[in-house]
């Protein structure tokens, strides 16, 4: 059971903004209903490019949030800068935070994103470990 | 200074624009109940959308009639690669056709952005973009896909055959 | 001096000058594979065509010698409707290598079918098949197939080495280069043969399937495999050294250079250096960075008096370093300054094109840093005090190239007579087991400065990649081992 908080930028933001339109059924895949602030918030979505000021902004958001909280970072740009790697106006998202949950694309598909959110969302629920769910989800995801 | 219009008795009689809107809602969902397949609703983890053949996903390197890799280790997938995620060891082969061969081809694909310059800029048709889907994974998993698995992992089923041929080539003397 | 118009530019040339090289003196572009400055003028090409006023044929501009008032040009219709059927001719053959072939991206026939080419093939035939990975000897691979037949390298052999091993066998399509029965091609300048090869037929052993040539970087400096100096440009990118080829100097080295000198870069990767500073305590080595080690070294040499330290150098560091050294040699206040020459016996040998006796850049630079102060100690000297016991620390500045130091071993262990030996090097050495302080060095391509070579010509050197960054040049290290402290950005 979570309650995301969703940072968007690019590209990432389009995809990501699609998941709230009717097409995909949030509370199948363990979503309560998106968090209004970041204190509510126990799951950090971050999607699209991070910028040095955004990556502070990331970090006070992900102090704010609860105790307990999960991140998953989606698109190639918050995975590792990707084709800006050279750029330091680009940081990757494992450089800044404790990222759980990896979503690769270039944007990626939104399947994948329910993927990781669903994947996430069962630790909220049964009060698992990540290695827990590595070893339940049958290695479906994991190569 | 402005005139402040205010509004009359007839606008700020809502009631009418409420009943229209629900009006709507309420044909959709009757429209929706007897046709249910109509519906754009995906109950994602039960129900799967269905991705065109065409879709580029999960890179794939093909290899020749023989099974060996098809790919020369030109670098030009390297060189084209605009996140720099493609890295290769070239070896010489024992085979003075063949003469050069990959001995390491890695793709880290937390840096691909799936853009599919490597496809394009491969001269004979080794690597190629397959219909799978990108493959999200836990902290921890590995994403830096080797040889191995980018020929050979379970879901290609044996793995893809180039339609270039090395000894086609060479008989056709070019 | 002749007067001549190229293109429609005046210029004016030496007597004695061909066209072609009139053209590269006019700055025009003009097509050719098989003319080479330092070689003779064969003229099998025909690419090289121009168009003379008053003469009704087109002349090939490499054989064609420049008189006064001539009047040449290559940019009308006719000349390049020439050149193009001459590319074509020259692939008929050629096999669509180009993703394999280690030529690719500094290759002639690439550049010129990118400029006067650009068309497609209207050769019907199928392509002549030729042996490929042909094994010429432990340094070259040949592939008949790719090459167009330019006889520069069978004219490398001929008339720079004298060897004449390389050949043109067979007649027609079938002709192909090679040596007689695939003989080794093993002379000492064999490699030229595969920089001056125009396509992808010859190419280096040592280089073969390492890089494309369009990763690398290249800066030039001077090659400090002997006391030639020769001009070479260095090849590199975030990965390491990766080749040496020649770079025209007039004076020195021609075009060429010598196989040994190609090994110049494999000392200088990380795999093959001293990373970190090495001090011998009683409870075993202890790492440390190299400026601390240094410093460990000056209280060291404050302990004992000046006559009991002494230097040992050897000629493989540059003008600038020698000469800040001997300062604080000065400062500390010893005579004990002695050179280490490696080879004595073969000092002064020379195989008449480039290869000296001398395996060290900077012989001459060190000599004239050690008479400017008057040190003039000898080796029978340093011998006497090392057996004696009165030479209490010893301070060597090692060799970086140390395939030419054979003696390492027996000369360390003269220098372990004395109580305490500091040794600078910028490669680990299985001699250096037992020295009390081993500090890592930079190598030549780490640090600016200048070589004197045999005849006192000083050429710069450049400073490229950092391959250990924490390395101290000779100067900062004696800077230290003198007690001074390093200024920011004082470095060489």
């Amino acid at each position: 059971m979570v309650y995301p908080w969703i940072e968007q930028t690019g590209c990432c933001e389009l995809v990501l903004k699609s998941l709230s339109s009717s097409v995909v059924n949030w509370e199948q895949v363990g979503v309560v209903r998106k968090a209004e602030r970041p204190e509510e918030a126990n799951l950090l979505v971050i999607g699209g490019w991070i910028n040095p000021e955004q990556a502070q902004n990331l970090k006070d958001v992900y102090d704010r949030m609860l105790k307990e909280k999960l991140v998953i970072a989606v698109g190639s740009c918050a995975l590792s800068a990707a084709a800006f790697a050279n750029d330091e106006n680009c940081v990757a998202a494992k450089d800044i935070l404790p990222v759980h949950y990896f979503v690769p694309g270039c944007p990626p598909r939104w399947d994948d994103i329910l993927k990781g959110i669903s994947a996430i969302s069962k630790i909220g629920m049964q009060n698992k470990t990540v290695r827990d769910i590595l070893n339940d989800s049958g290695n479906d995801h994991v190569f | 200074m402005s005139i402040v219009k205010r509004p009359d008795i007839k606008s700020s009689w809502y009631v009418t624009s409420i009943v229209k809107g629900m009006a709507l809602t309420f044909r959709n969902m009757i429209y929706n109940l007897f046709h249910k397949d109509e519906m754009p609703t995906v109950n994602y983890p039960e129900e799967k959308y269905e991705y065109g053949p065409r879709f580029k996903g999960s890179h794939i390197l093909t290899v020749k009639k023989d099974g060996s890799i098809r790919c020369t280790a030109c670098m030009l997938c390297a060189t084209n690669c605009p996140a720099d995620c493609i890295s290769i060891t070239a070896a010489e082969h024992d085979n003075p056709e063949v003469e050069k061969f990959p001995i390491s081809y890695e793709i880290d694909t937390l840096r691909c952005v799936y853009c599919g310059f490597c496809e394009e800029a491969c001269p004979v048709d080794a690597v190629r973009m397959g219909p799978e889907w990108q493959q999200p994974g836990l902290n921890g998993s590995s994403f830096v896909h080797d040889i191995q698995h980018l020929t050979r992992r379970p879901n290609l089923k044996g793995g893809y055959t180039s339609i270039l041929d090395e000894e086609e080539r060479h008989n056709s003397g070019i | 001096m002749l007067k001549c118009t190229v293109n429609g530019k005046e210029i004016e040339v030496a007597e004695g000058t061909m066209v072609i090289e009139a053209f590269k003196q006019a700055g025009e572009d003009i097509a050719h594979y098989c003319w080479h400055p330092g070689l003779s003028v064969a003229g099998v090409c025909r690419l090289c065509m121009i168009e003379v006023e008053g003469a009704p044929r087109l002349m090939i501009a490499c054989n064609t010698q420049v008189t006064e008032g001539m009047v040449v040009s290559n940019n009308s219709a006719k000349v390049q409707e020439a050149v193009k059927w001459g590319l074509d001719f020259h692939l008929i053959n050629h096999p669509l290598d180009c993703p394999i072939c280690d030529q690719a991206g500094e290759c002639g026939l690439q550049d010129q079918y990118m400029k006067f080419g650009q068309y497609d093939p209207e050769m019907a035939e199928r392509k002549v098949k030729k042996r490929k990975v042909v094994d010429l000897g432990r340094k070259i691979v040949l592939d008949t197939e790719r090459c167009i037949l330019c006889s520069r390298c069978v004219r490398f052999t001929d008339e720079v080495t004298k060897t004449s091993e390389l050949g043109i066998f067979n007649r027609g399509d079938r002709s192909e280069i090679g040596t007689h029965e695939d003989k080794p091609l093993d002379n000492d300048y064999a490699v030229n043969v595969v920089d001056i090869c125009p396509v992808g037929a010859l190419t280096s052993k040592d280089f073969r399937f390492k890089q494309r040539v369009w990763y690398l970087d290249n800066d030039s400096t001077v090659c400090n495999g002997c006391s030639t100096g020769c001009n070479v440009n260095v090849y590199y990118n975030e990965k390491g050294y990766f080749r040496v080829k020649p770079e025209h100097n007039k004076d020195i080295n021609d075009y060429w250079m010598c196989d040994k000198g190609r090994n110049i870069f494999k000392h200088v990767n990380k795999e093959s250096r001293l990373l970190k500073a090495m001090k011998k305590t009683e409870a075993g080595t202890q790492m440390m960075a190299p400026g601390a080690a240094a410093k460990d070294v000056a209280s060291l040499v404050k302990n004992y008096s000046s006559e009991q330290v002494a230097f040992v150098f050897t000629g493989q560091y540059t003008n600038e370093e020698y000469d800040d050294a001997m300062m604080y040699v000065d400062k500390i206040g010893t005579k004990n300054v002695f050179h280490w020459v490696n080879n004595p016996e073969s000092f002064d040998d020379f195989d008449g094109i480039l290869l000296r006796g001398d395996k060290n850049p900077n012989t001459a630079g060190l000599i004239k840093a050690l008479e400017a102060k008057s040190f003039n100690a000898t080796w029978e000297q340093l011998e006497a005090d090392l057996n004696s016991g009165k030479i209490k620390l010893l301070v060597l500045a090692g060799p970086e190239l140390q395939e030419y130091f054979p003696d390492i071993q027996e000369k360390i262990q003269l220098f372990s007579k004395a109580e305490k030996l500091v040794v600078l090097s910028s490669n680990p050495n299985p001699a250096y087991r037992d020295v009390d302080y081993l500090i890592p060095m930079k190598t030549f391509v780490e640090k600016k400065g200048s070589f004197t070579n045999f005849a006192g010509t000083v050429q710069k050197i450049q400073k490229m990649r950092l391959v250990v960054s924490q390395a101290l040049s000779l100067n900062e290290a004696m800077q230290l081992m003198a007690g001074d402290e390093l200024q920011v950005g004082a470095n060489l």
